[in-house]
C-alpha cells in the first residue's frame, strides 16, 4: 500500500518473505559447502564441519521463526521516502561507476555530493543550490586534506 | 605488579594526545546527533586508525566511545530526543529538568556523572583485567568455545525480545565469519574464486556498512523531514550558568555511585551493553531515592544515574576483550577490529606479547575520561548548536564518510559494492527487528568459536565429553544453563502478563 511519501508494508508478510530469503541463502551456502575442498590432512572435523552446523541451525531457526510469525498478529510498518532511497542508491551506483571508469575521484565526489544535497534539501532555490555546491566543494576539500594528504590514501 | 612500572610519560606523545582529542571531538559530535551513537561513531573512525600506531588507534576509538556515551545525553537534554539507545533513560528527567530549570545545569549533571562513571569503569578495568587474564591462562580450547557460546546466548537470548530472529542474526554473523581461508587447513571457503575474499569479509567494510550505511537509509526514511521541527524545539543553552554547587553535587553522589557500580558490572557481562546498563541504573536509583515520585519530572538523580552507568559500562566492557579476547558488545567488537588491523590478538597472552600496549590502554583510558570532561565543559554549548545542522547535510556527510571509510580500509571497489548491498540488506533487517548488534558480535567471535570447537574435537577424537572434563568448563556450562533457564522463565512471565 502506498501512503504519503512512503509505503505501508505488512510486518508479518515482510518477515516471512525475509525468512524465505534467508533460508534460500542458507541453501546456497549449503551447496557451496559440498563443492568445497577438504584441505590437506583433515579429519572429519575439517573446514566443512562448522559451516555444516551453522547452515543446519539456520534452516531450523528459519522454520521456527516462520511458524511463530505465521501465528503472530500483523502490524503495518511505514517506510517513508522510498523514492529518495532508490534515487540515493542509483546516484551511489553511478558515482562508483564514474569514479571507477574515469579515475577522477575528486571531480566525481564533488558532483555526487552536490547531487545528493540537492536531492535531500526541501527548498530548491538558486540560493540553496549554490549553498549545496559550496558544501560539496567543502566536503571534497576536507577529503583531499585529511584522506588524500594526511592519510595518503590514493583514490 | 608490572602495570605500576609503566612509563606514564610514554602516553603523552603528540600522536596519542591527538588521537584522544580527535576521538573525543568526533565521538561527542556523532553521539550528540540524534539516532547516531557509539557504534556509528566507532565504525566511521575505524578506517582512520590504519595509519596510526596501535596505542593511538585504540585510544582514538575508546575516546570516541566514551564521548559518544556522554554526547548522547546532549540531544536527550536539549531536544528530548536520545542520541543513542544508552541515552533514552536520560531523556525522561534530562529534558524535563532542562525545560523547568536550566539546560546548562542538566548538561552539567550529565557531564559530571559521565566523568565519574568513566573513571570508575577505568579503575575497574585497571584492577580487574590482570587477575581475570591470569585466571584465563589456565583455560584452553574447550573453555574458550564455551565462553564463545555463553556470549552468543547472552546476546541472542537475554538482550532480545524476538529470540528466534536474534538467533538467526547470530548464525548469519557466524556464517559471515567463515568466509575466506580456513586457518586450520588452508582451504578456501565461500570465496567464489574472488581473491578479495581470501582474507574474509573486510572488518571495516562490514562494520561501516551495517552501522553507518544502513543508518543512512534509516535516516532518509525517518529523519529527512523531521529535523527542522526538532531543531526548533531545542532549548537555548546560551543563557544561565551550568555550575553545580557542592550541595547539588552531594545530592547526586548516591545515584552516581549506584550508576557507576551497575554500569561497570553490566559492561563486563556480554551482550547487555550501555543501553541496558542505563535502564538498570535508572530504576535502581529510583528505588533507592528519597523522592521516587519526582522521577520522570526532572529529578537530577534521574539524569545522573543512567549517565554514570553508560560511561562506566565502557570500561567494564573492555575487561572481557583484554582478559579473554572476547568482545562483549557491538562497540567493543569494533574496537577489537583496531587490534586485529594491527595484527594484535586481544586475550590473556596480550600481556606477554604487548604488555606496554595494554598498560598504555589502561592509563590512556583514564586520560580519555579526563579529556572528555574538559572538552565537554568547554564545548557542550557548541555541540548543542550543531544539533541544528539540517538533516540533508548530515545524511550526505554520513553516507560520504561511510564510502570513504570503506575504500580507505582496503582500496578495493569490490568492498564498496559489497558494502552498499550489505547496508541495504541490513536496513531492511533492522526494520524487521533482526539484531544488528548480534550479527556484528558473532562475526568477530566466529573464528574463536570455530577454531576452539574444532581443536577441542580433534584432541578428543570427536568426543563431546571434552567439554565436561574440567571444572572451569562445567562452571561455564552451569552458567549457560542458568542463562537459558532465566530467559525461558522471563518469556513465560511476560506471556502470562500479556494474556
Amino acid at each position: 500500500m502506498i501512503c504519503k511519501g512512503g509505503i505501508l508494508v505488512s510486518y508479518k508478510k515482510s518477515t516471512l518473505i525475509t525468512l524465505v530469503g534467508i533460508a534460500l541463502f542458507g541453501i546456497i551456502y549449503a551447496y557451496s559447502i559440498n563443492s568445497m575442498a577438504n584441505g590437506l590432512g583433515t579429519t572429519n572435523i575439517g573446514p566443512k564441519y562448522f559451516p555444516n552446523i551453522l547452515v543446519t541451525s539456520l534452516l531450523i531457526l528459519c522454520v521456527i521463526s516462520f511458524i511463530q510469525n505465521l501465528k503472530s498478529e500483523d502490524q503495518k510498518i511505514d517506510i517513508n521516502n522510498v523514492g529518495m532511497m532508490v534515487i540515493t542508491v542509483l546516484f551511489t551506483v553511478i558515482y562508483f561507476l564514474a569514479w571507477y571508469f574515469t579515475g577522477w575521484f575528486y571531480v566525481m565526489t564533488a558532483l555526487f555530493l552536490w547531487a545528493l544535497l540537492i536531492l535531500f534539501t526541501e527548498i530548491r532555490t538558486l540560493k540553496s543550490i549554490i549553498i549545496c555546491l559550496a558544501i560539496s566543494v567543502g566536503f571534497t576539500l576536507f577529503t583531499y586534506v585529511i584522506f588524500g594528504q594526511i592519510m595518503m590514501v590514493r583514490f | 605488579m608490572e602495570m605500576f612500572q609503566f612509563d606514564l610519560l610514554s602516553l603523552f606523545t603528540w600522536s596519542n594526545l591527538f588521537a584522544i582529542l580527535l576521538g573525543t571531538f568526533a565521538g561527542m559530535l556523532i553521539g550528540a546527533l540524534p539516532g547516531l551513537g557509539g557504534p556509528v561513531a566507532l565504525s566511521l573512525l575505524l578506517p582512520v586508525t590504519y595509519t596510526m600506531s596501535p596505542l593511538a588507534s585504540i585510544l582514538l576509538l575508546l575516546a570516541a566511545y566514551q564521548s559518544a556515551e556522554y554526547g548522547g545525553s546532549i540531544s536527550s537534554i536539549i531536544l528530548g530526543i536520545p542520541g543513542g539507545p544508552a541515552a533514552v533513560a536520560t531523556t525522561l528527567d534530562g529534558h524535563t529538568f532542562a525545560k523547568k530549570h536550566s539546560p546548562n545545569k542538566a548538561l552539567s549533571y550529565s557531564l559530571l556523572a559521565s566523568t565519574i562513571g568513566g573513571i570508575f569503569g577505568a579503575l575497574l578495568l585497571i584492577f580487574l583485567t590482570v587477575p581475570i587474564a591470569d585466571f584465563s591462562i589456565r583455560m584452553s580450547d574447550p573453555e574458550y568455545f564455551l565462553l564463545g557460546i555463553m556470549g552468543l546466548i547472552a546476546v541472542s537470548v537475554i538482550s532480545s525480545k524476538d529470540i528466534s530472529k536474534s538467533m538467526i542474526a547470530v548464525v548469519l554473523g557466524l556464517m559471515a565469519g567463515t568466509i575466506g581461508m580456513d586457518s586450520l587447513t588452508g582451504s578456501q571457503r565461500f570465496t567464489f574464486g574472488r581473491a578479495e575474499l581470501v582474507d574474509g569479509l573486510g572488518l571495516t567494510m562490514l562494520m561501516v556498512s551495517i552501522f553507518a550505511f544502513a543508518e543512512v537509509f534509516s535516516m532518509i526514511s525517518t529523519e529527512l523531514k523531521k529535523k527542522n521541527k526538532t531543531s526548533q524545539n531545542g532549548l537555548d543553552t546560551t543563557k544561565g550558568t551550568g555550575r553545580l554547587s557542592m550541595q547539588e553535587i552531594k545530592a547526586v553522589a548516591k545515584p552516581i555511585s549506584i550508576g557507576s557500580i551497575i554500569g561497570s558490572i553490566i559492561g563486563v557481562l556480554p551482550g547487555l551493553g550501555a543501553g541496558a546498563a542505563s535502564w538498570f541504573a535508572y530504576s535502581a536509583a529510583k528505588k533507592t531515592s528519597k523522592d521516587p515520585e519526582s522521577f520522570g519530572n526532572g529529578n537530577p538523580e534521574g539524569i545522573s544515574a543512567p549517565e554514570a552507568s553508560n560511561n562506566a559500562s565502557v570500561g567494564g566492557a573492555l575487561i572481557p576483550l583484554l582478559a579473554l579476547g572476547i568482545p562483549g558488545s557491538a562497540s567493543i567488537a569494533i574496537v577489537s577490529g583496531a587490534f586485529i588491523i594491527h595484527g594484535i590478538q586481544p586475550g590473556p597472552n596480550i600481556f606477554n606479547t604487548n604488555g606496554d600496549l595494554v598498560y598504555g590502554i589502561f592509563y590512556g583510558f583514564l586520560l580519555t575520561t579526563i579529556v572528555m570532561y574538559i572538552v565537554g565543559r568547554v564545548f557542550t554549548n557548541a555541540y548543542a548548536k550543531i544539533l541544528k545542522v539540517p538533516s540533508y547535510i548530515l545524511i550526505t556527510g554520513v553516507l560520504f564518510l561511510s564510502i570513504i571509510g570503506i575504500y580507505s580500509a582496503s582500496l578495493l571497489f569490490f568492498d564498496l559494492w559489497i558494502g552498499l548491498v550489505i547496508g541495504l540488506v541490513f536496513f531492511f533487517l533492522k526494520a524487521l527487528n533482526f539484531s544488528v548488534a548480534s550479527f556484528s558480535l558473532e562475526f568477530i567471535l566466529s573464528p574463536i568459536i570455530e577454531i576452539s570447537l574444532r581443536r577441542s574435537l580433534i584432541l578428543s577424537d570427536g568426543s563431546f565429553g571434552i567439554f565436561l572434563e574440567r571444572p572451569i568448563s562445567v562452571a561455564i556450562i552451569v552458567i549457560i544453563v542458568l542463562m537459558v533457564a532465566y530467559s525461558i522463565f522471563s518469556l513465560r512471565k511476560s506471556k502470562k502478563a500479556t494474556t
